[in-house]
């Protein structure tokens, strides 16, 4: 939860706590994302990608590799903050994973017209919580090629 | 008296063979003046009391012989001087005034008898009208040839007045009754009836008055030929003894007829009213529905004082009993328009009622799929990092409970994920199309067969007709009872599980899975589709109690009917019904 990274790999975007540390657990375990930053609702991930409020000022060239985004948030949704993503051009080729609890088609179907990359659910599961997290987490780190304009 | 050259009318009928001739016996001559005599005084008699007016003419069209009615008619008919009318009178002439005013049922008329008498025809016959001093009348023309060869006709006029106005009461009434079934409302309807009846009784103004729901005032209806300012005044009068015609019919529910409004003491109080507009007899009868009670008055007034005859009484009547069916018939139909109304506010109602339910429970599940499924995540991701973490510090028992913590977590997981579907059920369209049961079945059966490799199972499957329903729901059918089949049978060395078939009356089909498990008391079948309802201990067969409870709705969706039978031990068997697509 280092905000000062001049690395950045991964912006976690979680209401939940002990969701956070088993997300941040499995990616650890597997030795990926070790410049994670992590935020707890959606004006923060907001403010965070646009350098205002608590993070005005902030060298916004400093982009994470991949956003896992919870779509249950406070303050501001997950799918709004994917829409602001989408809508901004400094954002909008940023490659952001939804990450939920959900299997709603609703939540699917909204998070891939606003331009999701990817729709995971978390499963309850342990071993296949940490399967899916490791899959994710290689996927988006190790083998996507990212646009650096 | 038939007058003169009776020889005439004689000499037709003598034509004919006597009765005597017929047997044989000749007549002495005294008898036989004797019984001429009686024939001629008998054919008179005969003819004089006849209604028709009858005349017989010669060859040229003249009159030889008239009956007594004939003259009668004449002299009614301002034609003192019978000598234009009868004997001896050339009935072309008669005609001739008729004709050249281009009557046409005159010039018909001459048509027809000039055709007999040239022996063009034996017979014409004719309906014509007759405009006399008041109502109009109508007469039957008929010209026949005299038997023999003598020549000349026979010409016959009866009156048939009262069987035309009997006809136009029957058209009347034919069409007042296809009006009534035209769909128009009330007003229109009753409106039309009253124009026609009045067309139908010259002079005669027709008017309905209907009396409210309140049981008291009479409300306008129809009465087209009224006076607008009187019907102003009479609608909404209150009934009562003693108010004129209409008010008192419906306040005594009997008829009254007021011959003369100047006179009646029951008009005591409109005589003005009645006066200013002309209006000087009033016959008026209550409308009664089929229990009696008063709908209305049906009146006919006159601007002269007048006693209804035998006729219009039997208009009155037959006009009464029409409104009334229309009366009756707007009523019911107003009812029903009522009732539509209040079922479709019902309907509407609990729709809207429904439509919060289901947005409600939507939200629910929404909740329970996020906020249910993380604390489990965590309850069992925890509990697996200790065991990570921390195994050096735990013993055996401490590694059980752990283990405890682990499989409840999940369960509770899959708890939640059958609750959802269950919910989802309720939402999703239903998009039916042929399914292939047999081979369902048997994918089904071999995918869960192969899941359990260390069980001995057996499927006997017989032959399965197909289904029009939605497939997905349907194969969750199939896994859910195939799956309970297998988990019950445990208890067996070899699992048997049976499918087969029946037809059932509707052309719709009822499938069968049978097997040869522990089966369950049927004392409890009630509650083996409910939701959550468990009838076994979950350390012998788990389960979420779930399944069946989706298996029954996704059925009842489909309009179909699920339901089972076993004994303790001795297997269970679940039907499934499926409606005939085509019905």
């Amino acid at each position: 939860m280092n905000r000062d990274v001049d690395l950045l790999d991964i912006l976690l975007v979680e209401d939940n706590p002990h969701d956070a540390e088993l997300v941040i657990r499995a990616l650890r375990n597997h030795d990926l994302a070790p410049h994670l930053v992590h935020l707890p609702d959606g004006q923060a991930a907001l403010d965070f990608l646009f350098g205002s409020g608590t993070h005005r000022g902030r060298d916004l060239r400093k982009r994470p590799k991949v956003v896992l985004l919870d779509l249950k948030l406070p303050k501001v949704d997950g799918i709004e903050v994917l829409r602001r993503i989408r809508a901004d051009e400094r954002t909008k080729q940023l490659p952001v994973v939804v990450l939920t609890s959900s299997r709603e088609v609703r939540d699917i179907d909204t998070a891939y017209q606003l331009g999701a990359n990817s729709f995971i659910v978390k499963p309850v599961e342990f071993e296949s919580f940490l399967n899916v997290i490791r899959d994710t987490g290689w996927y988006w780190l190790k083998t996507n090629v990212i646009s650096n304009s | 008296m038939i007058r003169k050259e009776t020889s005439n009318l004689r000499k037709t009928r003598k034509s004919r063979p006597h009765a005597a001739d017929a047997a044989g016996v000749p007549p002495r001559p005294a008898d036989a003046k004797r019984a001429l005599h009686a024939s001629e005084t008998l054919q008179a008699a005969i003819l004089n009391s006849l209604p028709a007016h009858i005349a017989v003419l010669d060859s040229e069209g003249r009159i030889v012989a008239v009956n007594e009615p004939w003259l009668e008619f004449a002299r009614a008919n301002g034609d003192p001087d019978t000598e234009t009318v009868g004997v001896g009178a050339n009935y072309f002439d008669v005609c001739k005034s008729a004709c050249q005013s281009q009557d046409p049922h005159a010039t018909a008329a001459c048509a027809g008898l000039k055709s007999v008498l040239a022996g063009e025809q034996p017979r014409f016959t004719m309906e014509y009208p007759c405009d006399g001093p008041g109502c109009p009348r109508w007469f039957a023309m008929e010209v026949l040839r005299p038997v023999g060869n003598a020549g000349g006709a026979i010409v016959a006029h009866t009156e048939i007045t009262e069987r035309k106005l009997f006809q136009q009461l029957l058209a009347w009434e034919k069409s007042a009754l296809e009006r009534i079934v035209s769909g128009d409302s009330l007003h229109v309807v009753l409106d039309q009836l009253m124009r026609d009846l009045e067309a139908l009784t010259p002079d005669a103004i027709c008017s309905v008055l209907l009396l409210d729901e309140d049981g008291v005032h009479l409300r306008h209806g129809a009465a087209p030929s009224l006076p607008e300012a009187y019907r102003r005044a009479v609608d909404g009068m209150s009934i009562g003894p003693g108010v004129g015609s209409c008010g008192t019919a419906a306040f005594d529910n009997r008829q009254v007829i007021v011959s003369d409004i100047a006179t009646d003491p029951l008009w005591a109080e409109f005589r003005k009213l009645a006066a200013r507009h002309g209006l000087r007899a009033c016959w008026s009868t209550p409308i009664r529905c089929g229990r009696g009670n008063v709908l209305g008055t049906f009146a006919i007034y006159y601007r002269n004082p007048r006693h209804p005859s035998a006729f219009e009484m039997e208009v009155i009547e037959r006009a009464t009993h029409v409104v009334r069916i229309a009366i009756e018939r707007s009523m019911a139909e107003e009812k029903l328009r009522r009732f539509h109304a209040e079922l479709e506010k019902r309907v509407e109602e609990r729709t809207l009622e429904l439509q919060a339910a289901n947005r409600e429970l939507e939200s629910f599940s929404y909740s329970v799929s996020h906020d249910l499924r993380a604390p489990l995540r965590a309850m069992d991701g925890f509990s697996r990092m200790v065991l990570e973490d921390y195994a050096g510090r735990l013993d055996e028992e401490g590694r059980r409970m752990l283990g405890v913590i682990h499989s409840e977590a999940g369960r509770m997981g899959r708890l939640i994920d059958d609750l959802l579907a269950f919910s989802r059920l309720v939402r999703e369209p239903i998009e039916p199309v042929w399914i292939d049961m047999e081979t369902m079945a048997r994918d089904v059966f071999d995918e869960l067969a192969a899941r359990s490799p260390e069980r001995r199972l057996r499927l006997v499957l017989h032959k399965l007709p197909p289904a029009f329903a939605a497939e997905a729901m349907i194969r969750q059918v199939w896994v859910n009872l195939i799956s309970n089949a297998i988990k019950f049978t445990r208890v067996r060395d070899a699992g048997e599980i049976g499918i087969s078939a029946s037809v059932n009356g509707d052309g719709g089909c009822t499938y069968h899975v049978k097997d040869n498990g522990a089966g369950f008391d049927p004392r409890h079948a009630g509650k083996l589709f409910g939701i959550f309802q468990r009838l076994h201990s979950q350390q012998d067969f788990p389960g979420t109690g779930v399944g069946l409870a989706l298996v029954q709705r996704i059925i009842q969706r489909h309009g179909g009917r699920i339901w089972a039978e076993a004994e303790v031990d001795r297997g269970a068997t679940f039907h499934f019904s499926l409606p005939n697509p085509e019905s």
